[in-house]
């Protein structure tokens, strides 16, 4: 009974980390599926949606303005990103790659320059947990999970039910063909810019109420959302949502019932397995790089 | 048996007539350049440059070779891989480790420091025959995270975190002390006079066009008969064991090695130079790292800052001129001549 408690502690915890990362393969999947463009800074972009809202947090006190904010913000960086940068280098997407990781020192430079490298933290904005039969359940995972799955749903939804998200799988599928039928090609892998740092900037959010951030951390969700993204099957959201728990899950098992130092070599390898074993993920219908 | 006797004289001759013709068709200029560069690299510690300036030197022309042999796999032979800081760090700690529990000098660290390398790239090669683009990328990636995992986690062999301190005492090499200054730049300019005459000769070999045909169209070079999986692993293990040497000699310049010096930050860093200095060429990648190394000294900003306008123009540099640096001066001279640019013409090639 004992381990059985023990063993729902450790899965709780990393459904709640994979919920964070597949956030972040969502927007991943999102940019690589439109301008197959390996958008590398997506980890910087975790690490300034974090930053930018303990600012607000440090100006107001308040998260829900905190969100606000940094949903408003990252869509700006996102567009910025798109027009000034990547929208030169959709002919050519390993420039695009490239170009990336030039952001990648650029973005964490500015970090550095404008919050310090020391970590910092916020108060949890909701403290407490519930107490299930021995599993505590922290009150703010809670909300975090909610909102996950709340903008995945959203995701979901606008992909698969509006005009939009018709308009985007079209561009996806065969852009040349869905420029024919008078798709604003362009303007669509725009707004995919857009969303995905938008999704970043809401991870960083979570990111933060986990607890400390510095200007670093971007490597890290930088690895596991991509790890995510291609396990789950570039282009495929719902793919993305499984992997991200299973990776979750398996980190928080892994840091808990084996040696926590070994965490990193534990996780990444099964990501080195998977992906040789199934090199194009591992849902079906799943859509590999083709050329 | 006379007959035998002579078809071996016969062969004998026929491969020494080879050799000559192939030595008089062989343009031996782009060697000569190469020596003459190293050559007046090496006299640098003449000018009596400052301690930091050497210094400097020392790291750029060590960043050189790595980066040289990221370039060769890249620009030649078109894998791209986020592991190499993690290479370049195993040579490192194999360096260290036989310093400090088998009391292995310098010169004895230098083949498990290149094997070290030489073993783990051909390793790294072995995901690249089942995947390609991104999930490449993040294969090696991965495998760079747990490279340093483990260098953090063995503490009984890698010292963890702290690290293992080499001092290289009263060691020498060729006659060079090792623990002064301007003669262990001198002892690296000579490896990387070395390396960069052997990637010359293997840019230009018969191989080299193997390569560069894997490159363009694996698939119809496999059509050709072209082994696709012996040439990359031979690739990524000849761009291994001269990463791993250029582990042994940034461990020996700096002193010091933790896992904390070769994070996927380095790979990128890495990754910028070659594409900086121009990935088709084979002196790009030195250019490049000589500029990333002597760039916050010479703008004079801190080392934040400099990092910042170092990523702005690179951006910039990439959508303007995606060649590198060395193929604006081809820019410049096709121009010159006002023929028709074409997009990959090698100055040393």
């Amino acid at each position: 009974m004992q381990q059985l408690t023990v063993f729902l502690q450790f899965a709780w915890n990393g459904i709640g980390i994979g919920a964070l990362y597949s956030l972040i393969a969502a927007g991943i999947t999102l940019v690589y599926g439109l301008s197959r463009i390996i958008h590398f800074a997506v980890g910087e972009l975790v690490m300034l949606g974090a930053f930018s809202t303990l600012s607000v947090w440090h100006a107001t006190g308040s998260f829900v303005l905190g969100l606000a904010f940094t949903i408003v913000f990252m869509a700006f960086i996102g567009y910025l990103t798109e027009r000034l940068v990547f929208q030169f280098t959709f002919n050519e997407p390993m420039t695009g790659f490239i170009v990336s990781l030039g952001l990648i020192l650029v973005l964490q430079g500015g970090a550095i320059e404008i919050w310090s490298p020391n970590p910092q933290y916020s108060q949890p904005p909701i403290q407490g947990s519930w107490d299930f039969f021995g599993v505590y359940v922290r009150r703010q995972s809670l909300i975090n999970m909610a909102l996950v799955a709340s903008v995945l749903a959203i995701c979901y939804f606008v992909l698969k039910r509006t005009t939009y998200g018709k308009a985007l799988r079209a561009v996806s599928d065969d852009s040349d063909a869905a420029a024919l039928m008078g798709i604003p090609v362009r303007t669509i892998i725009m707004t995919t810019f857009v969303a995905g740092a938008t999704l970043s900037g809401i991870a960083g959010w979570i990111v933060l109420t986990n607890g400390s951030i510095t200007p670093f951390i971007g490597a890290n969700y930088l690895l596991r959302g991509f790890a995510v993204a291609l396990i789950g099957g570039l282009g495929n959201i719902q793919g993305a949502a499984i992997a991200g728990i299973g990776l979750g899950l398996v980190e928080s098992l892994a840091a808990g019932y084996v040696d926590p130092g070994w965490t990193d070599a534990y996780v990444f390898g099964i990501v080195i397995l998977i992906l040789l074993w199934r090199p194009t993920g591992i849902t079906s219908g799943a859509q590999g790089v083709q050329h | 048996m006379a007959h035998k006797g002579f078809s071996i004289e016969y062969s004998k001759i026929n491969a020494m007539n080879t050799l000559a013709t192939r030595i008089s068709r062989e343009n031996i200029f782009p060697y000569l350049g190469v020596i003459f560069l190293g050559f007046l690299v090496y006299m640098l510690p003449l000018m009596s440059p400052s301690g930091k300036v050497l210094s400097l030197a020392t790291t750029g022309l060590v960043f050189a070779i790595s980066s040289a042999s990221l370039g060769f796999l890249w620009g030649q032979c078109g894998q791209l891989t986020l592991a190499h800081a993690a290479i370049f760090g195993i040579g490192g700690y194999a360096a260290a480790i036989c310093a400090k529990h088998f009391d292995l000098g310098f010169l004895y660290a230098l083949p498990f420091s290149i094997g070290a390398g030489l073993v783990c790239g051909a390793m790294v090669a072995l995901p690249s025959l089942r995947t390609r683009g991104p999930y490449f990328l993040i294969l090696t990636f991965a495998i760079g995270e747990v490279i340093s995992v483990i260098e953090m986690r063995l503490e009984s062999i890698t010292g963890g975190i702290n690290g293992i301190t080499t001092l290289p005492g009263t060691q020498q090499f060729l006659g060079l002390h090792l623990s002064q200054r301007a003669d262990y730049y001198c002892i690296v300019v000579i490896f990387a006079t070395i390396v960069f005459l052997i990637l010359c000769g293997l840019m230009r070999s018969r191989w080299g066009v193997l390569l560069r045909g894997l490159r363009e169209n694996s698939d119809l070079a496999t059509s050709l008969g072209a082994n696709v999986a012996k040439h990359r692993i031979i690739v990524f293990a000849v761009s291994g064991a001269i990463a791993g040497l250029a582990g042994q000699l940034y461990v020996y310049h700096v002193k010091f090695i933790a896992p904390e010096l070769f994070t996927s930050h380095l790979s990128i860093i890495f990754l910028l130079v070659v594409l900086l200095g121009g990935k088709s060429y084979l002196l790009g990648p030195a250019l490049g790292s000589l500029v990333y190394v002597f760039m916050p000294e010479f703008i004079g900003l801190s080392p934040i800052l400099s990092q910042i306008v170092f990523g702005a123009l690179l951006i910039l540099m990439i959508l303007t001129a995606p060649g590198g640096l060395l193929s604006l001066i081809n820019r410049a001279i096709v121009w010159q001549k006002s023929e028709i640019p074409s997009k990959d013409i090698g100055i040393i090639k």
